[in-house]
């Protein structure tokens, strides 16, 4: 094909909070970058400090910089939806008349996540060697063709192996350009429903899957604003199939999010706070962990992971903040606690195992005021006030279900029996 | 209160305020502040129960982050009810606690109420003494939050004189009407035995 002087170039500008703006196109000259190959136009270029000899796709790139005034860095060439590397001959990408470049001008740089949500461009690349080129030789027809892996086959030209080669679908953003996973319960409200915690008709929206009704939705400030106050509240559960998790907010709905990615949406801190509570109730969840009695510390554990010494005194030691607290009355103490020999055990005092910190006035009056309120979740331990209420408390640290009044796990007994003894 | 939490109360006032159909179930809601996080809840004693055409008010709090936690709902009109307490007011109802959802709305909880005097619960309750009544004696019960409904929430209807004579026998000793009503009911309807229960 005959070498053109002049391509079609449309401009597209990526802004970090704008998105994209409208494209506007330009005429790129080719041939001034690349003059010497041109002997006909050699005399206009010898100003030029150092003009390369083959016209590459930088050559291109520096000559629209020039022409419509942005750093050369930020512009993007792309041509049959594939970005365009820098060394590639201009020869080599065959370029006709009637061919039309994009360029994009990044303000961000390609691959810096800019942790926003955004919409996705879906790609393909093969799974085994990741390559992208390649050839799919069925079409996907439905989000589980392209969400669930070894569902398309492709010929990939890349791969040595024989063995069959599936697609392996991703999602990059459209303004920073990373692979960022598909939050697939953010969707358009084309039903124009109503959030059901404002009451107001917003898009996109968070739509919790409900089996009851698909207008179950919540716009996404609510969406934050919920999941957020729930994690605070450790109202998050661990549900089949979705793990730690929240459900719809409408009453009596068992739609839910079931992918932890969402609450990426939350922000980072609550996204670590969310890892971190998920951690401790998978801990908890076998029986065998406990929580550091420390306030502000939390930290969940096995007991006999981290300290078989510390069993032959029944003390434990937190890996987190270095507290040691009895196994049993998970009450602070150094040295073998004096718990289990106080007749009709009163969990509720501070009874023997305070003596190490009696020095801490402050601490003390703590401890005493704690002992005189609270009684201990049956389960977790937690010393726990109640403020108001019946006497059917549920746990805010693990969950538990238990009586005020007797202490245990709460029964049917409980319910009933418990209000006339 | 957070800016949600105040979007979605002047959605709620407005409903409740605006539509014919909810004034018709006899609930009424009313601030008292202007900072919406206290208001009076109103609703009506639902037909064929003790509680029948009884106005009885309600004290409701918005916590901070309503609608994400459940408005503290309290009886202010005193009722004889085994999931209400007689002596607070507090209100024992699912969804006041754990069964709680942002999609619930200040009618949905009033309208919830309003069919716990319908149908009370004595197996998982607030008063003991009540629901024992309610369980033991349910004659006795339906009489005595009948005339509780009478006395305290102006519910229409003939009074128990038998019941009433015992009452304004407490009150000419000048025992006040709430207190000689509860001490009468805790007891069993014995004056002898309220007495002993008031003045020792």
């Amino acid at each position: 094909m005959a070498a053109v002087s002049e391509v079609q170039v449309t401009i597209r500008r990526k802004q970090a909070n704008a998105g994209r703006g409208a494209p506007r196109s330009v005429v790129l000259r080719l041939n001034e970058g690349a003059s010497r190959k041109r002997p006909d136009l050699a005399s206009n270029s010898t100003d030029q400090a150092s003009p390369p000899t083959v016209a590459t796709v930088l050559t291109a790139k520096e000559q629209l910089a020039r022409q419509i005034g942005e750093p050369v860095e930020q512009i993007r060439l792309i041509l049959a939806g594939r970005v365009l590397d820098d060394s590639t001959t201009l020869e080599a990408l065959q370029l006709g008349a009637t061919t039309t470049l994009h360029a994009f001008v990044c303000e961000l740089d390609d691959g810096q996540p800019c942790g926003q949500l955004r919409s996705g461009k879906l790609r393909l690349r093969c799974e085994t060697c990741k390559s992208d080129a390649v050839l799919v030789k069925e079409e996907p027809s439905s989000w589980n063709d392209v969400l669930t892996s070894k569902r398309i086959r492709i010929d990939c030209s890349d791969c040595v192996s024989d063995s069959p080669a599936f697609a392996e679908f991703f999602f990059k953003c459209v303004l920073c350009g990373s692979i960022a996973p598909p939050l697939q319960q953010v969707r358009a409200n084309t039903s124009h429903a109503e959030c059901c915690v404002c009451g107001e008709v917003l898009n996109p929206a968070i739509n919790f899957l409900c089996p009851l009704s698909p207008l179950h939705i919540c716009c996404l400030d609510c969406f934050v604003a919920y999941a957020g106050c729930c994690l605070e509240d450790r109202r998050f559960q661990l549900r089949d199939g979705a793990g730690y998790t929240i459900g719809c907010p409408m009453a009596g709905c068992a739609g839910m999010i079931v992918d932890g990615h969402h609450f990426h949406l939350l922000g980072d801190t609550h996204y670590d706070l969310y890892q971190h509570q998920a951690a401790e109730i998978l801990v908890l969840g076998d029986g065998a962990g406990v929580f550091c009695p420390r306030v502000g510390c939390g930290a969940a554990f096995f007991l006999d992971a981290v300290d078989d010494a510390g069993a032959v005194n029944g003390v434990a030691l937190c890996p987190e903040c270095g507290l040691t607290f009895c196994r049993e009355c998970h009450q602070e103490t150094t040295v073998k606690c004096q718990c289990d020999q106080s007749a009709g055990r009163q969990n509720n005092e501070a009874v023997g195992c305070s003596s190490e910190v009696g020095a801490d006035g402050d601490l003390m009056r703590s401890l005493t005021t704690i002992g005189a309120t609270c009684k201990k979740c049956p389960r977790c331990k937690v010393p726990t006030e109640r403020n108001s209420g019946c006497a059917h408390l549920s746990c805010r640290q693990c969950g538990a279900q238990w009586c005020w009044l007797c202490e245990t796990l709460w029964t049917d007994e409980c319910q009933w029996n418990h209000w006339f003894d | 209160m957070s800016n949600i939490a105040f979007q979605r109360l002047q959605r709620e006032f407005k409903e409740v305020i605006t539509n014919a159909e909810i004034a018709q179930t006899g609930i009424r809601l009313d601030t008292s502040d202007d900072t919406l996080t206290k208001l009076k809840g109103e609703i009506k004693g639902p037909p064929d129960s003790p509680y029948e055409g009884g106005t009885f008010k309600l004290d409701i709090i918005i916590p901070d982050n309503y609608p994400f936690h459940p408005p503290k709902v309290s009886f202010e009109t005193k009722i004889w009810h085994p999931n209400i307490s007689s002596q607070t007011g507090t209100i024992c109802l699912d969804i006041l606690k754990d069964q709680w959802a942002a999609s619930l709305t200040l009618r949905t909880v009033l309208l919830s109420v309003q069919s716990l005097l319908a149908a009370p619960e004595p197996s998982d309750p607030q008063d003991a003494v009540v629901a024992k009544q309610c369980l033991t004696h349910p004659q006795m019960f339906t009489e005595t939050a009948r005339l509780w409904a009478q006395v305290c929430a102006d519910a229409p209807g003939e009074r128990n004189s038998q019941l009433y004579k015992k009452l304004t026998q407490l009150m000419d000793m000048g025992v006040g009407k709430e207190s000689a009503l509860s001490a009468l009911s805790c007891n069993s309807w014995d004056v002898s035995k309220a007495t002993e229960h008031l003045f020792s």
